[in-house]
Parts: C-alpha cells; sequence; structure tokens
C-alpha cells in the first residue's frame, strides 16, 4: 500500500482524485483511504507533521511492503527548473543541523537532490526547501525502514511564493504524481513479503500445541521448528502432520503434557534429519 | 541473489548498481585514496555527509535490501585502531591475536555471516586514512609482534579492485618483519594476488565450501574452482596460503556434500605447500544470532541451535561428528600439527 503525506489540500487534491479516497478518523491530521493507498493531510510546520505521521501509523500500522511518500511543492535555488520533480537522498533540518538519508535502494526516474526544512519559508534557498520533510523522516522512520520512505518535491518557486495560486500547486503534483506513484510501486514489488507461517503450517502447530498440551515456552519451541521445516524445504504443514502420524496423534486426542515434554524432544530430532 | 528478496521486479525494476551512491566525510576528501576512489566510480552521486556513524548506524535499516544495492560510505577512522581476536575466532597459536577493520561489510552476501549480526547496514564503509592505523601497529609492534587478521570484517582482495588496499599492506608488512598479516578472502582476486611482493609474513587465508554450500547460502561468491585457481596461484608463486573449511554448514548428507569438497581440494592442490588448514562448525554470539533472525528469517537463522555460553551452534555431537569427519579427511592431506579445528577433539 503506499502512504501519501501532504501539508496542504492543495497538494493532496490529485492524489484524492486518483484514489477515490473516502475521509477517516483522525484527530491531529484529515485521514483518506481507499484499498491501495492512504492519504495523510499534515497541516504545514514541523510540530503538525510529526503529529500527524505519528497519529496515522498508531491508527494503521504498516504493512512490510508498505511506501511512504512526502509529496509537496518547494523552493529552490536557480538552477532548478519550475514545476521539476525531485526526489531527496539526503535532508537537513536547519534548526537541529540534522541531516537525514532516505536509502534510494532503486534507479529513481527523476533528479536527486538535497532538502533543507526551514521553520518558516526560505527567501533564498542553496538547496531544495520546504517546512515538513524533516519531521516527516525522523517521525516516518520509527515506523518504517529508511528505504521505503521516498520524499518527492516538485520546485514551486525560487523564494518568491506571491503569485502561487491552489490551482497551480494542484496542477504541479498531479503532474508528477503519475511517474511517482509508479516508481513506488514498481519498488514495493521488489520487497520480500511478510515472512512466516502459512495458514495451513500454522494450523499444524495450533494442533500439535493443543495434543501435547503445551506450555507457552513448548508452543514457541514447535512454531520456530516449523518456522526451520518450512525456510529449509516449504513444506512445514505436510513435515508437521508426517510427524503426528509417525507419533500416532492423528486420531486428535491430546495427551498429558509431561508425556509432551518427551514428544517435543523426538519432533526436534525429527526436524533436524 | 538471495531468495528472500526479489532482484526483479514485475515490470523490469532491479535494484542500482552497487555503489551508485557514495557518502563521503567531508574530512574524507581531503585524503588521496578517498580521491582514487572516487575516480574508480564515474557516474556514482557523491553525497557530502558529516560523521559516517550518521547514516551506517541508522536505526531500521534493510540491511538485506541494501546489500542488493550497497552505498559506499567514505569515512576518516578514529582510534582506537586494534582489535583483540574474538573468542569464536580461531588463532592459530598465536599469542598476540589481533584484527583491524579498515573496511567494514562485504561485497558478498552470506546468509550465516556474522557482520548482518553486528552491523546495523549493508552498506560498506572504507577508512582511507591506513597511515594511522599503520602508526598504532609501529607502536604496538615496539612492545611485542603482532599476528594481525585485516581481512575480517570484509574481503579486502574482493575489493581491491576499488581500493588498492592490499599493495599499502603489503608495503607496510614488508618493513615490518614482525608482523603477521591474514589476509582472509573468499575471492577469486588472482591479479590483485599476483601483484603483490611474496612475503613470508603475509598469508592469505582462502574459505572454501562445497558448491551445494556457495550457491545456497554463499551469494555473489566466486565459485570453487575459481577460489582453488587463487589458491594454486598463490601457492606456485611461493606465498603463504590457508585453507579454511570454515564455516561447515551441516546440511542433508553432510559427509557426501563435504566429502566431496576435500576429495577436490585433495587433487587439485598441492596441500603439502599448504602453510596451514582451519576447519570448524557454524557459530555465533547469540546476540548476533537474535539480530539476524530477525531480520533474515533463512533455514541458517532459523536452526534449533544450542546456545553453550552465550554462543550459538550445533549441538555438541554434531560438532564432534563434522570436526572429526574434516579432521580425519585433511590428514590424508597434510600433517595434524599444521589442521586448526574450532574446537579440540579427542586425538585420533
Amino acid at each position: 500500500m503506499l502512504w501519501f503525506f501532504t501539508a496542504i489540500h492543495p497538494e493532496a487534491a490529485p492524489v484524492l482524485s486518483h484514489y477515490a479516497m473516502k475521509r477517516t478518523a483522525g484527530q491531529f491530521a484529515d485521514i483518506f483511504r481507499c484499498d491501495e493507498a492512504i492519504l495523510v493531510l499534515t497541516g504545514s510546520g514541523l510540530t503538525h507533521v510529526a503529529a500527524a505521521v505519528a497519529e496515522a501509523v498508531t491508527l494503521v500500522p504498516p504493512g512490510p511492503r508498505d511506501i511512504f511518500i512526502n509529496l509537496g511543492i518547494c523552493g529552490a535555488p536557480e538552477g532548478y527548473a519550475f514545476g521539476e520533480c525531485c526526489r531527496i537522498h539526503k535532508i537537513t533540518d536547519a534548526v537541529s543541523g540534522r541531516d537525514f538519508y532516505p536509502d534510494l535502494l532503486a534507479d529513481s526516474a527523476f533528479r536527486e537532490a538535497v532538502l533543507t526544512t526551514y521553520g518558516k519559508p526560505c527567501e533564498a534557498p542553496e538547496t531544495l526547501a520546504d517546512m515538513e520533510g524533516s519531521a516527516f523522516f525522523e517521525t516516518a522512520v520509527k515506523a518504517v525502514p529508511p528505504d521505503r520512505i521516498f520524499l518527492y518535491k516538485i520546485v514551486s518557486d525560487h523564494g518568491d511564493t506571491d503569485a502561487l495560486t491552489p490551482q497551480a500547486v494542484t496542477d504541479l503534483i498531479g503532474k508528477a504524481l503519475p511517474g511517482i506513484i509508479r516508481e513506488a510501486e514498481q519498488y514495493a514489488s521488489l520487497l520480500p513479503e511478510q515472512d512466516g507461517l502459512c495458514r495451513e503450517a500454522k494450523a499444524a502447530v495450533d494442533d500439535i500445541c493443543r495434543l501435547l498440551d503445551a506450555s507457552v515456552t513448548m508452543q514457541s519451541e514447535i512454531t520456530k521448528l516449523a518456522l526451520y521445516f518450512e525456510l529449509r524445504d516449504g513444506n512445514a504443514a505436510e513435515r508437521l502432520r508426517a510427524f503426528l502420524k509417525e507419533e500416532g496423534l492423528s486420531d486428535g486426542q491430546p495427551i498429558r503434557r509431561k508425556e509432551g515434554k518427551l514428544i517435543l524432544e523426538r519432533l526436534r530430532q525429527f526436524c533436524l534429519r | 541473489m538471495n531468495d528472500y528478496v526479489n532482484s526483479v521486479s514485475a515490470d523490469g525494476t532491479t535494484f542500482r548498481k552497487a555503489f551508485s551512491r557514495v557518502y563521503a566525510e567531508e574530512a574524507a576528501l581531503s585524503y588521496p585514496r578517498a580521491r582514487k576512489i572516487l575516480d574508480r566510480l564515474p557516474g556514482s552521486t557523491v553525497i557530502p555527509i558529516a560523521n559516517y556513524k550518521n547514516l551506517f548506524n541508522r536505526p531500521n535499516q534493510s540491511a538485506v535490501l541494501q546489500k542488493q544495492a550497497p552505498a559506499l560510505i567514505l569515512a576518516v577512522q578514529k582510534p582506537p585502531f586494534l582489535y583483540p581476536g574474538a573468542a569464536v575466532c580461531q588463532d592459530f597459536g598465536e599469542r598476540h591475536f589481533y584484527y583491524t577493520s579498515c573496511i567494514r561489510n562485504c561485497p558478498y552476501d552470506c546468509e550465516y555471516c556474522y557482520l548482518q549480526g553486528m552491523y546495523p547496514s549493508g552498506d560498506i564503509v572504507i577508512f582511507v586514512n591506513m597511515e594511522d592505523v599503520f602508526a598504532e601497529i609501529t607502536e604496538v609492534l615496539t612492545k611485542h609482534p603482532l599476528y594481525l587478521c585485516i581481512s575480517f570484517d570484509t574481503d579486502l582482495p574482493a575489493l581491491d579492485g576499488l581500493t588498492g588496499f592490499l599493495s599499502d599492506w603489503a608495503r607496510f608488512a614488508a618493513a615490518n618483519p614482525s608482523l603477521l598479516l591474514e589476509v582472509r578472502t573468499k575471492s577469486a582476486a588472482v591479479s590483485a594476488v599476483s601483484a603483490l611482493p611474496v612475503l613470508d609474513n603475509m598469508i592469505f587465508a582462502v574459505t572454501v565450501s562445497p558448491e551445494p554450500v556457495r550457491e545456497r547460502f554463499e551469494h555473489r561468491t566466486p565459485s570453487l574452482s575459481a577460489r582453488l585457481k587463487l589458491v594454486n596461484t598463490a601457492l606456485s608463486e611461493g606465498r603463504q596460503v590457508r585453507l579454511c573449511f570454515d564455516p561447515m554448514i551441516k546440511v542433508r548428507d553432510f559427509e557426501t556434500v563435504y566429502g566431496e569438497l576435500f576429495l577436490t581440494v585433495r587433487e587439485t592442490v598441492p596441500t603439502e605447500k599448504l602453510r596451514d588448514v582451519s576447519a570448524g562448525t557454524f557459530r555465533i554470539s547469540a546476540d548476533y544470532l537474535k539480530h539476524m533472525r530477525s531480520h533474515r528469517p533463512c533455514e541458517i537463522t532459523a536452526y534449533p541451535y544450542t546456545n553453550t555460553d552465550g554462543v550459538y551452534g550445533y549441538d555438541t555431537e554434531n560438532v564432534r561428528e563434522m570436526l572429526s569427519f574434516a579432521r580425519s579427511r585433511l590428514m590424508e592431506m597434510i600433517p595434524e600439527e599444521r589442521i586448526f579445528l574450532s574446537e579440540e577433539l579427542p586425538k585420533g
């Protein structure tokens, strides 16, 4: 799933329209959702962004292939064209002086750039400049790793924002959005699926735990052995069922825990064959 | 490439080329070694940083994914530069056993590698101030000789095309006969090694594994035959060569799989010329394994190891069987006093 974080509504509008999202709960931020994406309207400024990101990840725990995207307009020095979309590889917080580094592990179709985040609008930026990036990254990285945090900044001015209309902002974001979605989805497809046991293997583990009257510690060990089966041979459910049959436990009658412990030791040996 | 991540997405997107991003400490850029390395990486994006730790030690990194597209970090190392050898490492009977770490992390991607438990990142750090390391070693050498492993936390020969560090070390070793260097590698860097002077105090310790083990667990490493070519070239040049069968992994049909490896070595390597050999079973600190289990679930990390005094390994019976098997095969090639095992076995 893609998560979009934008500061103001004109930045959010193209995303909301692309995904036909619906508004859901949110105290510090407006949160919009559909099956494929989430949009968090954070508000401007460091504190608002940090609170909004924290609230969003508390309400909706991110999945292992979710990508966080901070999308917004920025100021830029001469040398960046109006409307140019850049992918950020370094963020400097102008107030604290701290630097942050999103990991760009796949190629980007966009120009890479450094972003400086200020507490107020910057009139003569030396790098790309915004008012949210550092707080977004610093909060987001507590929930997802830095390779899944993407910052895209679209140049809207060179220090003078007077002529910028909300519609112009929406147009700039709308133009860059398809490429951004494509890039994020492509990276997500490179990521590993959630690790662990499949449903059948989990069911087999549950059966063994019940039949052996397993304590919490025994349950943990049985799960670990099943995971080993799964990662080594990819057939944990089948192997566990075979073990139950070998032990004469397929009839579903539980045994006493003391005996269960002995069977667990045999499961360990069975697993290492 | 390993099974855990997808190397190519459905539409053809792949991870970036290794070192397409170079993060460089501003202080490091003034060192000639840094300039040389950057000259060898035209087209890479160079991103200035204040301190490598701000990048390398970040919490919550995807180290396994970073391994698919590692960034290079150029930095200036702060003392101490020498560390005492760890208990789980073999000292080969050397009294003053230390290691140094002028590069952190390895271009290869072995599923059992302890570096995954040690470092939070899959990126590679190269320290460019080797003179400071040499100065500390020179100071230590005034007190006692030194057995120094310089390729523990990396594979120095594998990266030599980029760094050229081997020739720096060789020059330093040539000038300091009481220094004994060990350069551990899985590489096939024949030309890098052959370009060096032949020194009695520079040991090339080549780790070998059976092909099925290499294919399954040692991603991106050269084949067994390529590694043995390095061994044979080095031996023919009169170099000190150590062969390392370490770590041995408990795979199905262990004796068949490793038996083939020992046979191949016996048939293709003039083993009488080897300085010594080592063999060891997989073992790792409990803290490292815990970290690896949470970040890289795989056959190696999921195995139900036994914890003995904070070190995870196979149970005693398995270890004895594996080491006894290795010793018996190695004794067919080399005198017993030149065989070093990760654990003592009863004589036999």
